[in-house]
């Protein structure tokens, strides 16, 4: 255990090594990169973006999400957390769009707006930041055929370990002992279960065994692009196809499976010589099978999560019934002719019957993108002056295809030789073979239109004036809404560069909003950044190992409303229960508020303040970027519950009310070297985020109960002190005041020393989210073979165990998690509670008992390339081949490994591997 | 060269105005219209407004059974995680409270009193003057009948004795309180809380001088205070328009708060401030054996005990009832409509019969059954056989339990070994107890997979019932087993001897004879009380009101080739303050007036 902290240290510092040693060149100072509204040179950057050139690292890295690629980014934790704060605004092709439908082999690059000033122009929902993605386009010179394809498998991680029919009698019986309670089940019974050696008649079902499932699930996928083009017109068109198989290796679950084809074009086209359009065009088609559960809310592993073992057969075996039994022979529906549906007056259905015999759903998705931009030279009013629009229509639907099926279950009535000597039926048979098709259970349509003017001269190659003037609406609608997201502002952006030296940039917008009182409903967002070049000074030559030095400032204020709903000024009633009299013939629905009213609401403001370096050393080897950032998220639009009576609830009107801090650091380095025919490339990111909550409704008892001054994800729960020893012990502690409390009880400590345990000793025990998360990158190129590696880690926060696999009670399925548990025996060497089959509300709770740190250090990725050699015209026509294998989710060194691997109620995680092959024609 | 300029800015603009057409197919700008209500609404449309007052109907308590027995001796909840099994079993707190009423009556209150506030200013009916004062004195009537009635179930919930000994009530809310209001509003002593209550009760009925809604067929048969000068007159007749009185009054208000209903909490009311628990005094006893009899005398006296009332939830009964015929039953002085469900039996159905086996009484209640012949078990007179435990007993026992061997739904229950799925704690949903719940569910009802067939249940709000038990309880208290002071014609003997009679127990029996004091007739009344209203949440109010034994173990049996045997299944971990319920801690924090019951 220690051995992993010490690696996870090594780690850490071995970021922190890269930052003031070593590191790789990104992206040049003078690649162009995307910012929104106009493309500038990296150089020329105030404010702290990074940019990510997908294109370039598909050469040796085969991930295909862009979930994947983001998390690589520096300051970026996840696709839905930015430096700490929250979910960006996902923006491709320059607007927004759903990143769940794109293969990131269609991608280009990837930018990050991180601070306000770079973000600015996208207005309200710009407040956590902005993901940039481009797609790639056609090339008027080159016509090229990429074809790319892999085969591989999933393999779980982790499944979950649950007791024998055997093994849950015995300590459920322990459990009602420990009530007070006699025992259930007879040694005589558990004999049976143990000993009869048939196990349909004493069974003990594992759903997780490999009767049911498969150890892996295959997967594949190909993919082809091709680009084109000549003077007046190019072309990038692709498509990709993956299919995925099942895990469950019986039924419908054999055939169940999940198919991905995806197409695009994206084309550019010359007017005139002053005008150009482009037409994008993509789509995906996806569609899921899987076995249809009877009951409807779960899947087979909900509900393997919660059967025990001994509490019937699943499947009945046909040959074990006398052949004329007449309910055997009333049967139609039947497991290919061998076993018959178990089950119960309680038990109308079974998970395993149902992937045979419950039928199956389809769900189907369906996502089009369309996208038009034109653009216009307009440098004969003014040289640098150009005027762009940009168009776009996404919608996706979602909908259910399903033949639902009813099958009847059996309760054998067993004579003592285990021979079935007639069967009691629940429910019918029915095969109905029809094609269902479900309403459209999602239907999302987004419409983006934005228009900018732009302006880009140097005068005398010293002064250089930019400026944009930008125009933005979209508005993204959900079925299952009334109101759409909407959003519009103008943007202003006022640049300034002496020299390539000084950069002073302005960016404001003017941002409206339709979810304010209509008095308040627009808002002002002003940011500034300024950069210096200090590398470009005079005095700096003299320093030969410094490229480039550049220091920036920045900060600004966000007006947003993406975290509000609609209407919550307003003074809104809505219907609520009802009454109804004179025998139903009247009835009344109920009037109550939704909330009180309040004009005076405004926008949520976000003060951003950045400050941050980049350079580049050593000959261009190594580059180091790095930021400290700070925000505070003022003005959060919350009901003020604590300032009312709880029965005043309904009329508690929304006011700006809390606050939260959000600060920390971000760093990443590259380095690159060349040492014979060898190059290695190492890389680090690595991203302190913190929060703090200033201001929020509460109130408590005690002190250290009060959220402020705590981090914005800070648990609380109870501090244990062990389990009770016997009843001398819990006499003489302070009263736990959550049900009846025995020896071998959690122990908790009397923080207010009240001399009650309750709710208000409740203190911070720990967090949810890391504050340090960070990851290393090493490519090393040999001749012909690439080995590319990626591996990610945090620390610094908790998780808490809950839910039955950990907290065995009542009627729950044990798991072998809780075999050390507290009985008078083994009181000295427990580790688990003793269990009750009651509820447990002393023990099962938040405290410091569940607690663990789930610091991590993983391998997330391996890969080996090889570039075969080819001869350049060939029949074929193939300029380059190369063939890869790769794993993903390798290793995971952890103290909290078991429980960060598992999934309970749901299919596993998997880790993966797959060989591949990529061609150039 | 000017031309191109002018060209290209025309195109710019041409662009930007077909993208804007193209993307303003719904006003980017605003919100869309989706018709929410505001108070404007209030204002404009009477359903809308009347919604106030519906709001104060849907917090009552009694819109639904609690089972709240399962925090009592009564019963157990086989569902473990069940609040009322965690509160019993040591969670009751001022933070877990499943018996707490403070905000959901509180917020009953408030919207009864925002509805005072506009209830003249709405158009009720605009075709006929005369009726929107009608409408405005029922409403008003209704409102007075309903606030005392949430401040009622609050006050049982929550009175009681604070730490300095004095007997606290609940916050007097009698006026709207918007957001700026003070809200640090501190509790009435209990006896100014019955005070307030008592005043709403007298609001509610000089509106509602008539017991129950229902047509009238001539001006004389008008209640007083509705002659011509309210509802108008008749110009056919020059009487009074007992015809607009019909419409705001008669048939079709029925099942809303009436005169009767407001009269039967006036009861209850006096009873709960008579109780051991708060007042415990001759007088109010006494006051609350005048409430209570003059409800049972204007029944028709003993005589009018409805001969079925007991088994009012069977199938039988419930068809019957036919309000349009005016043919609802003696027994129901308030209950909902009739609708189809199949619920309460999917929850406590037995597990063969495809229920959750939910509710299991307890062997503590089937205990307080007595025999057929009047006589408690324990007694040798009874003829209580231990070996065949449940023959020859009150059928009341086989009306409201399902026993080992009971006969259900064409299936014999067996809940002792060899029972499969129906046998004490044989699974998930088998009874923790030996017994099943019977009462309240629909034999009918059919939950098997093949055919689920629901059948119309109504939920019985109030019923006489109650009111006749409440006045014996009162009279015994006030004037002993036999007295009648104030002349009703009838003493609490003779309520409980038709009430044991009605159950089948022969009268006279000699049991209930041979009772001879107070307290002994307390003890059977009590014991009635447990028996004819259980399951209907009045267990755990009443034994805190008579201050009786509150953390009496639960017992079940477990049957077996060696017999009967019996044992605690479930403790009950109530303690000594916990006769009184605590006020939501939070509320205590927030506002320093109010004051917390002693213990909590």
């Amino acid at each position: 255990m220690i051995i992993h902290n010490k690696i996870i240290k090594i780690a850490i510092i071995g970021t922190a090594l890269f930052l003031t040693m070593t590191g790789t060149v990104m992206a040049q100072q003078d690649t162009l990169v995307d910012l929104g509204f106009r493309k500038a040179a990296k150089g020329k950057i105030v404010n702290a973006a990074s940019v990510m050139n997908v294109a370039n690292m598909q050469d040796y890295d085969n991930i295909q999400t862009v979930y994947d690629a983001l998390s690589r980014i520096t300051g970026v934790k996840s696709a839905s957390n930015l430096r700490g704060k929250g979910a960006p605004l996902f923006i491709i092709d320059g607007l927004p769009r759903d990143i769940t439908y794109l293969n990131l082999s269609e991608v280009e690059q990837i930018t990050v707006l991180k601070d306000a000033n770079a973000a600015a122009l996208y207005g309200s929902a710009s407040a956590n930041g902005v993901v940039l993605i481009t797609t790639k386009r056609g090339n008027s010179r080159n016509r090229e055929i990429n074809v790319k394809g892999h085969y591989g498998m999933y393999v779980p991680k982790a499944l979950p370990d649950y007791l024998s029919s055997v093994d849950y009698m015995t300590n459920y019986n322990i459990a009602r002992k420990n009530d007070g309670l006699s025992p259930l089940y007879t040694d005589a019974q558990i004999a049976n279960y143990q000993w009869s050696g048939n196990p349909y008649q004493y069974p003990s079902v594992d759903y997780y065994s490999d009767e049911y499932l498969r150890s892996y699930r295959p997967f594949s996928r190909l993919m082809m692009d091709l680009s084109d083009g000549n003077d007046r017109a190019s072309y990038y068109a692709t498509a990709g196809w993956s299919h995925y198989g099942s895990l469950l290796n019986f039924g419908e679950g054999k055939s169940s499976h999940i198919n991905n084809f995806n197409v695009r074009g994206n084309v550019d086209m010359e007017i005139n010589d002053w005008i150009k359009t482009s037409i994008d065009m993509a789509g995906c088609f996806l569609s899921d099978r899987q076995p249809l559960v009877s009951d409807g809310a779960s899947d087979y592993w909900a509900q393997a999560a919660v059967l025990r073992p001994h509490l019937f057969v699943p499947l009945i075996p046909i040959g074990m019934i006398h052949p004329d039994n007449e309910t055997l022979l009333g049967s139609k529906r039947n497991i290919g002719g061998t076993y018959l549906a178990g089950g119960s007056a309680a038990y109308l259905s079974n998970p395993i019957a149902d992937v045979y015999l419950a039928g199956n759903n389809n769900i189907v998705q369906r996502n089009f993108s369309f996208t038009n931009r034109i653009n216009v030279d307009l440098s004969d009013i003014t040289q640098g002056l150009s005027f762009a629009t940009n168009f776009s229509y996404d919608f996706l639907n979602v909908h259910n295809e399903y033949i639902q099926d009813q099958y009847a279950v059996y309760n054998p009535v067993w004579v003592a030789d285990g021979i079935i000597a007639d069967l009691e039926k629940y429910g019918d048979d029915v095969h109905t073979g029809t094609l269902n098709v479900g309403g459209i259970v999602v239907g999302t349509r987004r419409f983006g239109a934005s228009a900018v003017l732009d302006y880009e001269h140097t005068f005398n190659q010293v002064h250089h004036f930019s400026g944009d003037f930008v125009a933005y609406a979209s508005q993204i609608s959900l079925s299952s809404e009334v109101q759409s997201t909407k959003n519009t502002h103008l943007g202003l952006r006022l640049g300034y560069v002496y020299a390539d030296k000084y950069l002073v940039d302005f960016t404001s917008a003017l941002v409206s909003s339709a979810k304010l009182p209509p008095s308040r409903y627009t808002g002002f967002s002003p940011t500034f950044g300024l950069a210096w070049v200090v590398s470009a000074e005079d005095f700096m030559r003299q320093f030969k190992a410094i490229d480039l030095l550049k220091l920036k400032v920045s900060g600004g204020i966000t007006n947003t409303d993406a975290q509000m709903d609609y209407f919550l000024y307003d003074d809104m009633y809505i219907s609520s229960y009802g009454l109804g009299w004179y025998d139903g013939a009247k009835s009344r629905n109920g009037t109550l508020p939704a909330y009180g009213p309040n004009t005076h609401l405004f926008f949520e403001q976000y003060k951003d303040f950045n400050i941050g370096m980049e350079g580049v050393f050593f000959n261009r080897r190594l580059t180091i970027d790095a930021n400290y950032f700070h925000t505070l998220r003022d003005g959060i639009a919350q009901q003020v519950f604590t300032a009312y009576p709880n029965y005043y609830t309904a009329y508690v009107p929304y006011e700006n009310f809390g606050r939260n801090e959000y600060h920390g650091f971000e760093a990443g380095a590259w380095w690159k070297q060349k040492l014979g025919d060898l190059t290695v490339k190492a890389g680090g990111t690595l991203l302190y985020a913190d929060s703090k909550t200033l201001k929020t409704s509460e109130i408590y008892t005690n002190d250290y109960q009060y959220r402020t001054g705590s981090p914005v994800d800070a648990v609380y729960g109870l501090v244990a002190e062990g389990l009770f020893a016997d009843q001398g012990e819990i006499d003489v502690h302070a009263l736990q005041a959550y049900g009846t409390v025995r020896p071998g009880d959690i122990r908790y400590k009397n923080l207010d020393g009240n001399g009650i345990v309750n709710d208000d000793d409740q203190q911070q025990i720990g967090r949810y989210e890391a504050p340090l998360v960070y990851g290393l990158d090493l490519t090393l190129s040999f001749k012909r073979f690439t080995l590319f590696a990626h591996a990610s880690g945090q620390s610094g926060a908790n998780g808490f165990l809950s839910g039955d696999y950990y907290w065995a009670q009542g009627d729950s399925k044990y798991s072998s998690f809780m075999l050390n548990h507290w009985t008078e025996t083994t009181a000295q060497t427990a580790t688990y509670p003793r269990l009750s089959s009651l509820a447990q509300s002393n023990n099962y709770r938040t405290s410091t008992f569940w607690m663990y740190s789930n610091n991590y250090f993983s391998l997330d990725r391996v890969q080996l390339t090889c570039d075969l050699p080819v001869k350049q015209g060939n029949v074929l026509a193939v300029k380059s081949l190369s063939l890869f294998i790769d794993a993903s989710s390798i290793l995971m060194l952890s103290k909290a490994k078991d429980y960060l691997q598992l999934n309970v109620g749901s299919q596993p995680q998997y880790r993966s591997f797959s060989i591949g092959f990529k061609t150039l024609f | 060269m000017k031309n191109i300029i002018i060209n290209r800015v025309i195109v710019s603009f041409g662009v930007t105005l077909a993208l804007t057409a193209l993307t303003s197919c719904e006003n980017i700008f605003e919100p869309l219209d989706d018709n929410h209500s505001t108070f404007e609404r209030v204002l404009q449309d009477p359903a809308f407004a009347e919604g106030l007052l519906t709001t104060g109907y849907s917090r009552l308590p009694t819109n639904s059974y609690s089972y709240n027995e399962a925090a009592t001796d009564d019963a157990v909840s086989n569902d473990k995680l069940n609040v009322y099994l965690r509160m019993a079993t040591g969670e009751w707190s001022s933070t877990f409270n499943p018996v707490g009423q403070w905000s959901n009556c509180l917020l009953g209150i408030q919207s009864v009193n925002h509805f005072l506030t506009i209830v003249d200013g709405i158009n009720w009916r605009e075709s006929i003057p005369a009726f929107n004062i009608l409408y405005i004195k029922r409403l008003k009537g209704e409102a007075f009948g309903l606030r005392a009635m949430l401040k009622f179930y609050l006050l049982q919930s929550v009175a009681g004795e604070t730490q300095s000994g004095e007997m606290a009530g609940i916050p007097l809310l009698d006026s709207y309180l918007q957001s700026n209001a003070d809200f640090n509003i501190p509790r009435a002593s209990f006896a100014e809380s019955v005070e307030n209550i008592y005043s709403d009760i007298e609001k509610s009925l000089n509106y509602l001088t008539m017991d129950d809604y229902g047509n009238v067929s001539s001006a004389a048969e008008l209640p007083p205070g509705y002659g011509k000068e309210v509802v108008g007159i008749d110009p056919a007749t020059g009487q009074a328009a007992y015809g607009n009185y019909n419409i705001v009054f008669g048939n079709e208000s029925t099942q809303r708060i009436s005169g009767r209903i407001v009269k039967t909490l006036r009861a209850k009311l006096a009873l709960l401030a008579a109780s051991p628990a708060y007042g415990n005094s001759q007088d109010l006893w006494e006051e609350a054996a005048v409430y209570a009899g003059g409800l049972v005398q204007s029944a028709g006296g003993v005589s009018g005990l409805d001969p079925e009332g007991h088994l009012f939830y069977t199938k039988a009964y419930t068809d019957r009832l036919n309000l349009a015929a005016r043919k609802d039953r003696a027994e129901i002085i308030w209950r909902s409509p009739k609708t189809f469900s199949y619920e309460l039996e999917q929850a406590n159905f037995p597990p063969t019969l495809f229920g959750n086996g939910g509710i299991n009484p307890s062997q503590n209640l089937v205990d307080a059954f007595p025999m057929l012949n009047g006589y408690p078990t324990h007694l040798p007179q009874s003829g209580y056989n231990g070996s065949n435990p449940y023959a020859g007993r009150d059928p009341r026992l086989s009306a409201y339990i399902i026993f080992n061997n009971s006969f259900f739904q064409g299936a014999t229950i067996i809940t002792g070994q060899g029972g499969k799925e129906n046998a004490k704690d044989s699974i998930k949903t088998s009874t923790r107890t030996g017994y099943y719940l019977k009462k309240l569910l629909m034999e009918e009802v059919n939950l098997n997979p093949n055919g689920i067939s629901s059948q119309e249940h109504y939920m019985m709000r109030l019923r006489y019932t109650d009111v006749f038990l409440m006045y014996a309880e009162a009279a015994n208290e006030a004037w002993g087993p036999d007295g009648d002071q104030t002349g009703f014609g009838f003493t609490a003997r003779d309520v409980v001897r038709a009430i044991r009679e009605r159950a089948g127990i022969s009268q006279p029996d000699a049991y209930l004879e041979s009772i001879g004091d107070m307290r002994a007739m307390r003890a059977l009344i009590h014991n009635e009380r447990r028996i004819e209203l259980c399951f209907e949440g009045h267990r755990f109010w009443d034994l805190r009101r008579w201050k009786e034994k509150i953390d009496e173990p639960v017992k079940g049996v477990d049957i077996n080739a060696s017999g009967y045997n019996y044992a605690d299944v479930e403790q009950r971990a109530y303690r000594d303050f916990m006769y009184y319920g605590p006020v939501p801690q939070q509320e205590i924090l927030k506002y320093n007036s109010l004051v917390q019951n002693k213990g909590w």
